[in-house]
């Protein structure tokens, strides 16, 4: 019975394609027009999704070590081979799972939270598209298809960040999305050709040349004796880019923020649980390749601690709902990378499987929260929403424990990953992580504080939340809870070598990262709750709450100095090049002038210009005659 | 299959241009309008019925013709012959030319207002010559054909266009004439050496290619650069291609479709024949250099279609940076590139006859190509903009869009390519080509964007959506994108055994 | 002196030339005057005709053949002044003027 379900699993992929497809055509055709059925297809085929994700994971808890694959030849040239098909093992059977159901839940709350905007079927449509390239991203047999669906759900965020395009903001904050993905798969590009032509060219074996994932420690065994050390590096960090630009992480973090343009529902599920976790996935993938140099392993970890450290930094001065929750994602995708660049392979990927529930479920509650006060996102403008919302007010209470690491399923991987670190001797990072945490701990909270504590500020009365609304993010809860249960097993289901049994001598780091967490909810609460004066130094906030400059920066880089060479080059190809062919054309006219002025009529001037001609020809043939006659005397020639 | 003629294929369209100007017509535009586009829709299943009973493991001619005159051949004493026959490329790109011509047709319903007869006939004119370049088997054939396209083209742009219409095609005319002029030389080289060496009178490709291992390397250089010229022009790289965006700007949208998505192939399609086939050596001597030119190609042009204000430029240099992509292609001298390039010519072509289209549609509503005057067309054509979403986002290389897959061999095939061995750093030129990826989309979205995204003008909330006729084309080419991106094989299959053949020439 | 002065060879009579030819050119080309472009022409015939003789008599050993020839260019040197007056003074008739300005009829 799991055979058929197995043997089927390409069917996941297809279907939402298929869903897509009949919307768009359907809208095209003026054929289906009705917004239940649009939304009933889509949710049937994420639930079709879900069915198979369980059932594969159960079959797989059942035999350890199971894999699947299966594909067929895309590209054929030769015996250079690409493939395309379907591959199942421990880690993509998680990723399956936790997609189907975030996605799930995500599209039961947009048939309500979308229902009366008057491009729905396109936003469905779009969510489907979505659910497509992000499942066959996620069981992507080898890094070629990994890189094409990598570009495809980097355009299903393109479209959705850009949902309202009427909207200027929006429209640029797509632009930005997409210039910063298109750069990372630039880099992914480069390095998924570079590692296929060194296999291609050195192993015997023409079929590893598709870069498959089941074999991905022998290739990387190929690559690391194949190439020198500057080349295996060059290799990875190319690698790297793609996953930095997907996961928004230090150089190219910026359009994460801004993609907060788009619509909540998108939020929850492409830029907090699901895409942006894109990347920490295919570090996990190519993590044998990886981990053959720590060179690379320290380059991951250290990015990923620079852009925890800087986005929580930012996160706490910000009063947009939405951007806090962004910078926070950011802040715990760095964590992720850290975890893996450090070795805690299991606890990274644990915190991505939990942090994308209880970050889908503080979107989906910030969604309520702005539907409810009519679109304001601003919180200097909210308060005392506990009042109004109470079961989300509770689900976000909870999301925040969870995200500072006091209590639920945050707690389980952020502890997960500390004790990794402890255990690898990264005493470094383990102090940057706590950090990390006290600031986590801290603007989750004070976020908590002022929008569902202390006195309403905003003007209308805040709506009711619908009820499915309220089941979406109770069952996140649920999630959110319960998921901390499933910790040990999690450590024998995915693992990286022999790294398990990593949880002995537990009790120092709990004890520190519980008590830094309760410090920063302290902190939190005396400030923004009990309303306590504090002085604000003024560069500090000044910087966070500018983010570095950075945004500035890469404004000044795309607007000024891409725009200025463009316009040199415009320049030269006008005025130079053209020119050119302009004035050739000018000194064409300007001879035939001269040429025309000489016809003067007079016969006496035909007289000297036929003898000058005659006279230069004359000279230039004696001229000529004597340099051959020289020529041939010294060459010996008679 | 011997029932299918490659005459009547050729010379059909030169038939109908004549049938055109007969009683019959009159001046009745709507016939006009209707035979044409009947019978190319006959033509183009005429030349599908080719590829069905194609043999494509065939690595050489296929459908070979020879008209004889009483029994001679064409002009006997000098050995030319009016010969046609198709391999792989060619019938690739002979199905190519109906396809677009047909949608051109269908498309010039609402851009033509005028002398519709004159116009229908040139259309097919040009059709014949681009048809015989494609298959003609001979070289001063192919020159016949090669410079028998001009004269419809200069009508083409200079009757029907706007702007600076008559300019644009008096540049476009000598430009191409210039460089013909180089590869006439070239050609009368190559032919009177063969004939003082051999002492045979041929023009035939298939003769001359056999004996060209033997010619003396300055000499096979010599003739490749004066023939590289004349294909540069039409290609076009970069020095040599000021034309073009002007040819772009003015001429009506379906011949600039017939333009970017045919006649820039013509240069690609030459050097495949002359170049590789008949001159490898002289080739392999120059790829370094052209190597460069290619990324210059690349890189300079996507630049220079930032800063455009004109929307037919942006997508014109577009064209010329997408060529580059098709020259580094051909450059790197292994299957895997060459197929790429010969799949980015066809790509190009689809991607860059529907854009063309969608600027054509804003033109006509709103009289303006400048971006400035534009903006937040999306809410009033809502279609269009689905329409030119798909294409752009073809444009920019999306997987399982056709515009992925040339790219993507273009760029493995540098990275795998023999040439380092000539030390040239393909590798490096590899990877900076491969920021393309950037480039194109900063130029491509900044289109999008501009026309389709933010808010409306006033001015323009009362146009309409795309017309049907409109949207047929717009749909085909769509279709095409996304069939061809899904299954590149179909066309890789057809083209692989001629191309491995071709590159079984050099010695690298 | 005197013998310098006798002493003359083939390059005398060749600059000689050089400079009358010269002189016929010069003045063939910027003479205003129609009678004195002929007569230029007739400078520069001279010349020619000087080369012929100074060339026979220092080359030819018959010392004929290029003398016979000058005798015959003098005659047809006559034949043409006859003939060049008569188109002059047809030339006069139809524009009452000498100048070779009002000539120019070689543009229309």
């Amino acid at each position: 019975m799991e055979g058929t379900f197995i043997n089927n699993i390409y069917t996941v992929i297809l279907f939402p394609l298929w869903v897509f497809l009949l919307i768009i055509l359907g809208r095209l055709l003026n054929v289906i027009q009705s917004r239940r059925v649009i939304s009933l297809l889509t949710l049937a085929s994420t639930l079709y999704g879900v069915i198979f994700a369980v059932v594969t994971f159960l079959y797989m808890l059942k035999t350890p070590d199971y894999v699947y694959e299966n594909s067929y030849a895309f590209l054929r040239i030769e015996n250079y081979t690409l493939n395309f098909g379907v591959f199942v093992d421990n880690l993509s059977v998680i990723m399956l799972l936790v997609v189907t159901t975030i996605s799930f839940l995500v599209q039961l709350y947009s048939t309500n939270y979308m229902y009366k905007d008057r491009s729905f079927p396109r936003f469905f449509a779009y969510l489907n598209l979505f659910n497509f390239s992000m499942i066959g991203l996620v069981l992507s047999p080898n890094l070629f298809q990994n890189y094409v669906f990598w570009e495809l759900v980097g355009v299903s965020s393109y479209l959705l960040i850009g949902f309202w395009y009427k909207k200027p903001s929006a429209a640029d904050a797509a632009k930005k999305a997409f210039l910063m993905n298109r750069i990372g798969d630039f880099g992914l590009l480069a390095g998924t050709i570079a590692i296929s032509y060194f296999i291609y060219r050195y192993s015997d074996e023409a079929s590893l040349a598709t870069v498959p994932f089941s074999n991905i420690g022998n290739i990387g065994d190929y690559l690391y004796s194949y190439t020198n050390d500057a080349v295996f590096v060059i290799i990875c960090v190319l690698l790297l880019f793609g996953s930095f630009a997907k996961s928004a992480q230090f150089p190219l973090h910026t359009w994460l923020a801004d993609a907060m343009e788009g619509p909540t529902p998108v939020s929850a599920l492409i830029h907090s649980a699901t895409m942006v976790a894109a990347g920490v996935y295919l570090i996990a993938r190519l993590y044998p390749l990886y981990s053959l140099s720590d060179g690379v392993m320290n380059f991951i970890a250290i990015i990923g601690l620079i852009t925890a450290l800087i986005c929580a930094y930012f996160a706490i001065t910000q009063n947009d709902l939405k951007r806090i929750l962004a910078y926070s994602t950011n802040s715990q995708l760095g964590l992720m990378f850290l975890a893996l660049g450090a070795g805690a392979y299991t606890g990274g990927l644990f915190h991505l499987v939990t942090h994308a529930y209880f970050k889908s479920m503080l979107f989906l509650c910030s969604g309520i929260v702005i539907h409810s006060l009519a679109h304001q996102q601003d919180i200097r403008f909210m308060g005392g929403l506990r009042k109004y919302l109470p079961l989300t007010a509770a689900c976000y209470l909870i999301a925040c424990i969870s995200i500072s690491g006091l209590l639920f399923s945050g707690f389980c991987s952020k502890e997960m990953i500390l004790s990794g670190l402890l255990k690898n001797n990264h005493y470094i990072f383990a102090v940057g992580f706590l950090i990390v945490a006290l600031m986590t701990a801290f603007y989750m909270f004070r976020s908590y504080f002022v929008v569902f504590e202390g006195d309403f500020k905003g003007s209308n009365v805040p709506l009711k939340s619908p009820f499915l609304l309220n089941l979406s993010i109770s069952i996140l809860a649920v999630f959110t809870v319960f998921l901390g249960i499933f910790q040990k097993g999690f450590e024998h289901f995915i693992k990286f070598g022999n790294d398990i049994a990593q949880s002995e001598n537990l009790l120092n780091p709990v004890f520190i990262s519980v008590s830094i967490a309760v410090l920063g909810i302290f902190l939190a609460f005396v400030i923004y709750c009990k309303k306590n004066k504090i002085i604000k130094p003024k560069i500090l906030y000044q910087l966070s709450y500018n983010r570095f400059y950075i945004d500035n920066f890469y404004d000044f880089l795309s607007k000024k100095i891409y725009y200025t060479i463009s316009n040199i080059c415009a320049f030269i190809d006008k005025y130079l090049v053209d020119g050119l062919v302009i004035l050739a054309g000018l000194n064409t006219r300007a001879l035939s002038w001269v040429f025309s002025k000489m016809q003067t009529g007079n016969f006496q001037s035909y007289l000297a210009y036929a003898v000058i001609f005659l006279a230069i020809s004359f000279a230039v043939l004696m001229f000529a005659y004597t340099m051959i006659m020289q020529y041939a005397f010294l060459s010996g020639v008679s | 299959m011997q029932h299918l003629s490659v005459l009547i294929l050729i010379f059909s369209p030169l038939i109908m241009s004549a049938i055109l100007f007969t009683p019959f017509f009159k001046n009745n535009e709507v016939r006009i309008r209707r035979f044409s586009k009947g019978f190319a829709s006959l033509h183009f299943l005429y030349s599908l019925l080719f590829l069905v009973f194609f043999n494509p493991l065939n690595q050489g001619i296929s459908y070979y013709e020879e008209i004889k005159f009483f029994g001679t051949s064409w002009i006997q004493p000098l050995g030319f012959k009016m010969a046609f026959g198709l391999d792989g490329i060619s019938l690739l790109m002979v199905i190519l030319t109906s396809f677009i011509f047909l949608l051109a047709l269908i498309a010039s319903k609402s851009n033509i207002r005028q002398k519709h007869k004159f116009y229908y006939s040139m259309i097919f004119l040009l059709q014949t010559a681009v048809l015989g370049v494609f298959c003609a088997r001979d070289m001063f054939l192919f020159f016949m054909f090669w410079e028998l396209e001009l004269v419809p083209m200069y009508f083409l742009i200079g009757q029907w266009g706007g702007g600076n219409c008559k300019a644009s095609a008096m540049k476009f005319v000598l430009y191409t004439f210039l460089g013909s002029l180089s590869m006439l030389l070239g050609m009368l080289l190559l032919y009177f050496y063969n004939f003082s060496t051999y002492g045979t009178m041929t023009a035939d490709f298939s003769a001359i290619s056999v004996s060209s291992p033997e010619f003396p390397i300055f000499l096979q250089v010599f003739i490749s650069i004066l023939l590289l010229i004349g294909f540069a022009v039409k290609m076009p790289i970069v020095p040599l291609h000021t034309w073009l965006p002007d040819a772009h700007t003015d001429a009506p949208t379906p011949v600039s479709m017939i333009l970017a998505a045919i006649l820039l192939k013509m240069g690609a399609f030459g050097v495949i024949r002359f170049n590789m086939q008949l001159l490898p050596e002289g080739f392999q001597y120059l790829v370094p250099l052209l190597l460069i030119f290619a990324l210059i190609n690349i890189i300079y042009t996507a630049f220079v279609a930032y800063a455009q204000m004109d929307l037919k430029k942006i997508v014109a240099y577009s064209s010329i940076s997408n060529m580059g992509i098709v020259l580094l292609g051909l450059c790197t001298l292994n299957l895997i590139g060459f197929s790429g390039a010969v799949f980015q010519m066809v790509a190009h072509g689809i991607i860059s006859a529907g854009l063309f289209m969608l600027v054509g549609i804003i033109y006509i509503r709103t009289k303006t190509r400048e971006i400035a005057d534009l903006g937040g067309l999306g809410d009033v054509m809502p279609r269009l903009m689905g329409f030119g979403i798909i294409l752009s986002l073809a444009s920019v290389g999306l997987p399982l869009l056709i515009g992925f897959v040339g790219e993507f061999l273009v760029f493995l095939g540098a990275f795998n390519s023999p040439v380092d061995e000539l030390s040239a750093p393909i590798k490096i030129y590899s990877v900076i080509a491969i920021s393309v990826l950037v480039l194109s989309a900063a130029y491509i979205l900044r289109l999008l964007h501009k026309t389709f995204f933010a808010n409306i003008f006033e001015k323009w909330s009362k146009i309409n959506d795309i017309t049907n006729h409109e949207f047929v084309v717009l749909f085909a080419l769509i279709l095409a994108v996304a069939f061809f991106g899904v299954f590149p094989m179909s066309i890789l299959d057809i083209i692989q055994p001629i191309l491995a053949n071709i590159l079984e020439i050099f010695k690298i | 002196m005197i013998e310098l002065l006798f002493d003359i060879g083939l390059y005398h009579y060749l600059i000689l030339a050089l400079i009358l030819f010269s002189i016929g050119f010069f003045g063939a080309i910027v003479a205003k005057n129609m009678l004195k472009v002929l007569i230029s022409v007739e400078f520069m015939l001279t010349a020619v005709n000087i080369n012929f003789i100074a060339f026979a008599g220092f080359f030819d050993n018959i010392k004929l053949s290029g003398f016979v020839f000058s005798l015959f260019y003098l005659a047809v040197g006559a034949v043409e002044i006859a003939i060049a007056l008569a188109i002059f003074y047809l030339m006069f008739r139809t524009k009452q003027s000498v100048n070779t300005e009002d000539y120019n009829c070689g543009k229309e």
